[in-house]
């Protein structure tokens, strides 16, 4: 898979981070996932996958202050990005081409 | 409800993950969702989940972090670095690399030692085959396994429901004669050995086959031989199976040849079918059957034994089995040197690691004004560290390499040197340098880089720079030389230690070896003629042979002496009870002797000067009254009292027979017998004219340019072209080889103890010159103040002593107390090593001085100016 490509769970951690907006940070993000997907989420994967997606420039990461659920730790947020959004919207259309006519198939 | 919180340790874990900068949104996250999970599933079930995951974490990001460490610290700039530091100060780390080879090199040679030593026969890795003996209750001796026996084990121990899968007979004989008649005869190390041995240790012939059970070809036994032998009497012609060879006077049909790189048990070259007679005396080879083990194989050979009827020269009822593997039972006969030296090599390992410790702890004292400017200048903790540690994994690795090739060398060279002058080496032993001893390079080298470099690393870089450069690098230090002194006199402490058993080991050995050989050896040449009963039935006949023999060399032109004994000068042989005959108890209870039966020539040839009485002479012969001759140190220890001339002596020189001779002689035979502990061994000569046995050494001198070999060969050709010469070697060569043994252990003991010496004073002077540097300043001050160069000389000189008079006098005292467990009081009053007690002080203290007397000298010589202004 290359640099410009968008993985299986890097394409659930962006629409994650995009339907949480100014909540996505790590936790919440390892929640949605779980919750739609119904897959368990390690914390590992989830931060090498944040890692990377912000150093491809694809989510923005700051730093802020956490509450007192995670002891008052900071916790670092996530906003998908506009290059993210670019992303995702073609890797989006790539799988709706892809998909289109298979519903039948797999009795969807 | 209160909060829940994680495992403490498995947050921990998680934490080290992670950057610092990133640490906490990690654990934050973590928190988060084990407080979500405690909620709604219990703090127990929560927990298990933080431990996954915190585990999960370490798994995917802590490779992570070392191999960014890693790369940090190999970064090309810090490479270099730390090589431009070493070469700085190229006296110190040549010294630390050489200490740490040396402490590398000889447990390295060691280890390879043992390795192959304790190495399993070809094919054999898990040492399934097995040596099975028998052996008294009482007293432990093994007792030989009759063929009856090992009969009944192959019939009832072996099988697929069995501990064992197949067992085999062996019977070695160190020399059997083949040839003669048609062909040249010669004498080779032969076995007889049922064929089932071939097939346990796995050996598969070049060319024919091996014989089968009870096989005969045409009524003659068939035999098998090497490929050396092939080559040598056949030219390695293919032709070679079907032809026959003479064997201890019986034809023997060849079937098979075996590689040339087999030679169970011990070099032997030809095998043959057992000849099952008289003589029980059997050795028995076992194959472990699938999960089978020595135990139960033991506990099924036993109850086969136990059902059969006693055996003969058993004193106990039933003789115990002994089951092990082979490889184990034939590493046990070989000498407990091998241990003491591999306990040595340790030692010495530790005197090396403790060198390089003070070494490397004395730079990194030195250095911490260094350290605290490059933290001053913007360096991190991580990058000082860095550097520190990869200057030590540079020195380490280079010591590491060194090392392992200098064992390499030494370890060929010692092999070298064991078969050419003591053992043949078996067959299946290699020795070479394996994954111990690399590993154990490794591991010596990573504790070098943790103790030596990882500690001054973790100090210097917590330096505060104020402090340092104000006071020169003396804060905080006191600590380090209250360490290095500590390790200098725990060096002194070992190589003392080591220095004073290995020097009374090396003081004993000289002084037995010059109080033993005075006679001449030069020019004389032995060989070994076996007079073996098929040949030589009666004494009457070897008696024959051997007057026939020995004349015929005589008498040609080019022999200027020539003699016959049992047992060659210079070497401890027949080891008999010697008891007068008028002691009560007779001879069973008699202590031992020296007993050679020699020919009347044999004094003059080697020597012996008659003190009392006369030696023997041609006419002591038939039935003339059987006399002996006796040495003085037999005269000293058995006949106290009374004169010898005319005392009734009796030797056992069978069991229960006892050998009765008159006293007619007393001679002085300076190492003709040997010292044993120390002490000159009692003596006694019989007349191969009144007792000949089967085995007798032939010697004799001969002419320049003439082969006494030749002239042996021409004499017996005439008389009995069957019988072979063997063991011909010079009396200079038997001598060698007999002392090879404890001249190598000396010579390498006291290179250890030497090495271990020079150890000790490399850490020496390591410390005691970093002492004095910082010392500079007060030296300095007491000299402006008036005080005497010498007086300050003396008094730093006497400082820099002080922790080895500490190690001095615990290694002495750990070193006599070693001693008197190794040795005991066995030592002579001829002999005592007092030259070792007086020596090794003198020696530890002199160097020591040496050591340290160059730094003390130089800043006791200081210009007080330059002193104080320096600092």
């Amino acid at each position: 898979m290359g640099r410009n490509s968008i993985g299986e769970f890097e394409h659930l951690v962006l629409l994650a981070a995009l339907r949480l907006g100014p909540e996505a940070y790590g936790a919440s993000i390892i929640v949605e996932i779980e919750e739609r997907t119904g897959r368990d989420v390690s914390q590992a994967a989830a931060y090498l996958t944040l890692k990377r997606l912000e150093g491809k420039g694809w989510l923005v990461g700051r730093q802020e202050t956490g509450g007192e659920d995670r002891g008052h730790r900071a916790r670092r947020c996530f906003v998908v990005s506009d290059e993210g959004r670019r992303r995702l919207a073609k890797s989006r259309a790539g799988l709706m081409s892809m998909w289109a006519g298979m519903a039948s198939e797999l009795k969807v | 409800m209160s909060r829940a919180c994680p495992p403490w340790l498995a947050a921990r874990l998680a934490g080290m993950c992670a950057p610092p900068s990133e640490r906490d949104a990690l654990i934050g996250d973590l928190e988060e969702r084990f407080v979500c999970r405690a909620r709604s599933r219990g703090r127990a079930r929560a927990g298990r989940w933080y431990w996954g995951q915190a585990i999960g974490l370490a798994v995917a990001l802590l490779p992570r972090r070392i191999a960014s460490a890693f790369r940090s610290m190999v970064a090309p700039g810090t490479v270099r670095s730390a090589v431009r530091s070493l070469v700085r100060s190229p006296i110190s780390s040549l010294v630390a690399t050489g200490t740490l080879a040396i402490g590398i090199a000889a447990p390295t040679t060691m280890f390879g030692l043992l390795s192959g030593i304790t190495g399993s026969l070809p094919g054999d890795p898990e040492d399934r085959v097995v040596l099975v003996n028998l052996f008294e209750r009482e007293t432990g001796t093994t007792v030989a396994v009759p063929w009856h026996v090992f009969e009944a084990w192959r019939e009832q121990a072996t099988g697929p429901a069995r501990a064992l899968s197949s067992i085999a007979a062996f019977q070695s004989d160190a020399g059997v004669s083949v040839g003669g008649g048609d062909a040249y005869a010669s004498r080779y190390k032969g076995l007889y050995a049922t064929s089932e041995l071939f097939r346990i240790l796995g050996v598969t012939p070049i060319a024919g086959r091996i014989y089968g059970e009870d096989e005969l070809n045409d009524g003659i036994p068939a035999m098998l031989i090497r490929a050396d032998v092939w080559e040598e009497r056949f030219d390695r012609d293919p032709g070679v199976i079907g032809q026959t060879l003479r064997v201890d006077g019986e034809r023997h049909v060849i079937v098979g040849v075996l590689p040339e790189d087999f030679g169970f048990p011990n070099d032997y070259v030809v095998w043959m079918e057992p000849s099952i007679g008289s003589d029980p005396n059997w050795s028995v080879l076992g194959e472990l059957h699938g999960d089978g083990t020595p135990t139960v194989a033991m506990e099924q050979l036993a109850s086969i034994v136990a059902a059969l009827p006693k055996l003969e020269r058993s004193t106990s009822d039933v003789p115990l089995v002994r089951v092990e593997a082979f490889t184990k039972a034939y590493w046990g006969k070989t000498d407990e040197e091998i241990a003491m030296l591999v306990r040595i090599s340790i030692l010495l390992m530790v005197v090396a690691a403790a060198s390089v410790a003070s070494i490397m702890l004395a730079r990194g004292v030195v250095r911490m004004n260094e350290t605290a400017v490059r933290l001053a200048l913007g360096g991190t903790r991580g990058q000082v560290m860095a550097h520190l540690i990869l200057e030590v994994v540079i020195l380490a690795a280079c010591g590491a390499a060194l090392g392992l090739l200098v064992g390499y060398g030494a370890l060929q060279a010692l092999v070298r040197n064991v078969a050419t002058y003591a053992v043949v080496i078996p067959y299946w032993m290699n020795f070479g340098i394996g994954w111990p001893s690399v590993l154990l390079a490794l591991t010596l080298s990573f504790l070098a880089v943790i103790v030596s470099g990882g500690i001054p690393a973790l100090r210097a870089s917590n330096v505060n720079l104020e402090s340092a450069l104000r006071s020169g690098a003396n804060a905080g230090h006191k600590g380090s030389v209250r360490l290095m002194r500590f390790i200098v006199g725990v060096e002194v402490t070992l190589s003392s230690t080591l220095l004073m058993v290995t020097g009374v080991a090396i003081e004993t050995a000289i002084l037995s070896q010059d109080r033993g050989i005075e006679f001449t050896a030069d020019g004389v040449l032995t060989g070994r003629l076996a007079l073996e009963e098929f040949d030589y039935p009666t004494e009457e006949d070897r008696r024959e042979l051997a007057t026939r023999f020995l004349d015929a060399v005589r008498a040609h032109p080019s022999v200027t002496q020539a003699s016959l004994s049992t047992v060659l000068p210079g070497m401890a042989g027949s080891s008999r009870r010697v008891g007068l005959a008028e002691a009560p108890g007779g001879v069973a209870v008699a202590p031992r002797a020296q007993v050679r039966v020699v020919d009347p020539g044999f004094f003059s040839m080697f020597g012996l000067d008659v003190s009392i009485g006369r030696i023997l002479s041609a006419s002591d012969a038939g039935e003339s009254e059987r006399v002996a001759v006796v040495n003085e140190a037999f005269v000293r220890q058995r006949l106290t009292q009374g004169e010898a001339l005319g005392r009734l002596i009796e030797v056992e020189l069978t069991a229960g027979t006892p050998y009765t001779a008159r006293i007619v002689g007393v001679v002085e035979d300076p190492g003709v017998t040997p010292f044993s502990q120390g002490r000159a061994s009692p003596g006694v000569y019989l007349t191969l004219s009144q007792y000949l046995p089967r085995g007798i050494s032939v010697m004799s001198t001969t002419k320049a340019g003439t082969s006494g070999l030749q002239v042996w060969n021409q004499s017996l050709a005439t008389i009995d072209p069957n019988l072979p010469i063997g063991q011909v070697l010079t009396m200079n060569e038997v001598l060698s080889r007999a002392q090879s043994n404890s001249r190598r252990n000396n010579f390498i003991g006291g290179t250890f103890g030497v090495l271990a010496l020079l150890l000790s004073l490399v850490g020496l002077n390591g410390v005691h010159a970093f002492l004095m540097e910082r010392r500079t300043r007060e030296i300095g001050i007491r000299r402006a103040l008036g005080a005497d160069s010498a007086r300050v000389l003396r008094e730093n000189l006497l400082r820099g002593l002080r922790p080895v008079w500490i190690g001095l006098a615990l290694g002495l005292g750990a070193g006599i107390l070693l001693l008197r467990v190794m040795v005991g009081n066995t030592l002579g009053p001829e002999l005592s090593p007092v030259l070792s007690y007086i020596l090794t002080p003198t020696i530890v203290i002199a160097a020591s001085v040496l050591a340290i007397w160059s730094p003390t000298r130089g800043a006791s010589r200081a210009d007080p100016l330059e002193a104080l202004k320096g600092g």
